[in-house]
């Protein structure tokens, strides 16, 4: 497969499952740790929602992983924690520390050595 | 609460990287797909529809993690998928891991544990709530 194409399946797929995860945290509220704790949470339409992204994001997963290494391609799911921060602060108004920006961009440079790497 | 937390952040990320390596070995032998309906049927292939439980029930702990909000104390442990994988893909799937994407990989676990530890003071005062 074409190394461009490659990185769109898995930046489509890291990033459906950063929305996905920005779904969740809005509807992840949990009373109690116990099974019927659990089992309440997840019929949580948010929740729902999210799962059915999560879903999609595995799926363009599989094709990313039946055309690449393992360890080539997992690296890149760290990208997840630089949108998942945006979009916090987009959608549930979070704020960005100097640090976090930091750490963002450590991120940024280790994704761009690995996908140098083939 | 912190030993719940840790417990559900280690079980997500052990359950991660095994549901990466299911899904990887179940691709080997399903082979080479393009997008399309392929996608689905390989997901019926058993390895990778094992990988896909798998991470399924990663992804619920990871629920209820974040569900925590202890977001500073979370990201840190997550960290810890990176190297599992990484060994996991050198020892059973037998990659070449060159030094660069070693070092690729040491790079992005620092910046990981920046993000975790740069909570913001939202965070912390939920923090201390949930204490």
């Amino acid at each position: 497969m074409d190394q461009a194409l490659l990185l769109a399946y898995i930046l489509s797929s890291v990033t459906i499952n950063g929305f996905a995860q920005i779904v969740w945290k809005k509807g992840a509220k949990i009373e109690k740790l116990s099974i019927k704790g659990i089992i309440k949470m997840l019929l949580n339409k948010k929740i729902i929602i999210g799962l059915a992204m999560y879903f999609i994001s595995a799926l363009l997963w599989i094709l990313v992983l039946s055309n690449t290494e393992l360890s080539y391609a997992f690296p890149f799911i760290s990208l997840g924690y630089i949108l998942v921060a945006i979009l916090s602060k987009l959608v549930l108004k979070e704020e960005i520390t100097p640090k976090r920006v930091l750490g963002m961009v450590i991120i940024t440079a280790g994704v761009i050595m690995v996908g140098c790497s083939l | 609460m912190k030993k719940d937390l840790l417990i559900l952040v280690l079980t997500s990320n052990f359950l991660g990287a095994i549901a990466q390596l299911s899904l990887k070995t179940g691709m080997k032998i399903y082979g080479q797909i393009n997008f399309g309906p392929d996608m689905i049927l390989a997901a019926l292939q058993p390895y990778v529809f094992l990988g896909l439980l798998t991470y399924f029930l990663s992804a619920i702990s990871w629920i209820l993690a974040l569900s925590k909000a202890e977001v500073s104390y979370v990201y840190p442990f997550a960290s810890i998928s990176y190297v599992m994988v990484t060994i996991l893909s050198w020892l059973i799937l037998n990659e070449n891991i060159g030094l660069l994407r070693l070092l690729g990989v040491f790079v992005i676990i620092t910046g990981v544990y920046f993000v975790g530890k740069s909570a913001t003071s939202k965070e912390i005062k939920q923090e201390k709530k949930s204490k």
